[in-house]
């Protein structure tokens, strides 16, 4: 898989941790895949959900020491 | 690209899947000028204005009246040219904007008129009674066609409100169908073509 763009988003609160995953997305070609770095439970429930409204997939998620690593496939 | 300012700023309008980056990018880089600072106007340049439109030139040199022109003029600006009295209170409300004065201004001596740049067309804003009348047109409808009389703040307060939707409507969509409706009372009609213009 490759990741056309990383936002970090683990400094915003909502709604800005939606707004600026939106941008990155809005910044990436459909098809492309973005990889959003984020901590705690609020983003990890609301920004995959968001995203698939919007029409994205979500490709899946990674938790690590940094925060969790989450990977969407920009739709049409 | 947006700054981190304007992204915050903007959040509201990015989260809305009808405007977004690109959307609000592309009404930042729009113009509209306002002709006729009455009621109907202020409500919509300060709509405009919060919306971000990227540059908005006002005219109006008529004097501002004793009780200033709500929402945007407060009474203190009394006496001074409306244009004028209305640049600093935009500016407090959205300090991205550019703001400029027209001079030798003109103004519509009924109600207001907003020229989006890019559109054939001009928007016609005006409270009447209780009514509120908005809509695309070549010209405004003349004094005959809608006439002066006093206007409840309400329906002025919806005439620009609904006049400020319709120039974001242009912008973002570039939609701009010719017609002016009158609404009063939860109805709206079509108002007859003025044939005296």
């Amino acid at each position: 898989m490759t990741v056309a763009r990383t936002v970090d988003i683990r400094s915003y609160r909502c709604p800005m941790t939606w707004v600026r995953v939106k941008l990155a997305l809005e910044a990436i070609a459909p098809g492309e895949v973005l990889e959003v770095l984020l901590s705690g439970e609020e983003p990890a429930r609301n920004i995959p959900r968001s995203a698939a409204d919007e029409g994205h997939e979500v490709l899946g998620s990674e938790e690590g020491p940094e925060g969790m690593r989450l990977w969407l496939r920009k739709g049409c | 690209m947006l700054t981190d300012a304007q992204i915050e700023r903007y959040a509201r309008h990015i989260l809305l899947r009808e405007v977004g980056g690109s959307g609000q990018r592309r009404l930042l880089a729009s113009e509209v000028r306002l002709e006729g600072i009455s009621p109907e106007g202020a409500w919509a340049v300060l709509y405009l204005a919060l919306a971000g439109v990227g540059r908005i030139v006002v005219a109006d040199p008529r004097p501002v009246p004793a009780g200033g022109i709500p929402p945007l003029i407060p009474p203190s600006q009394a006496g001074r040219p409306r244009d004028a009295a209305a640049v600093p209170a935009l500016a407090a409300h959205n300090p991205d904007v550019r703001l400029e004065v027209e001079a030798p201004g003109t103004w519509s001596e009924i109600g207001a008129v907003l020229r989006p740049k890019g559109a054939d067309l001009l928007l016609f804003a005006r409270a009447e009674g209780e009514a509120s009348l908005v809509g695309w047109a070549e010209a405004p409808p003349c004094p005959a066609c809608a006439p002066a009389g006093e206007a409840t703040p309400e329906a002025a307060a919806l005439a620009g409100s609904l006049a400020a939707s319709r120039v974001l409507g242009f912008f973002l969509f570039g939609e701009a169908p010719a017609g002016i409706l009158r609404f009063e009372g939860g109805r709206k009609e079509a108002l007859a073509p003025c044939p005296h213009r």
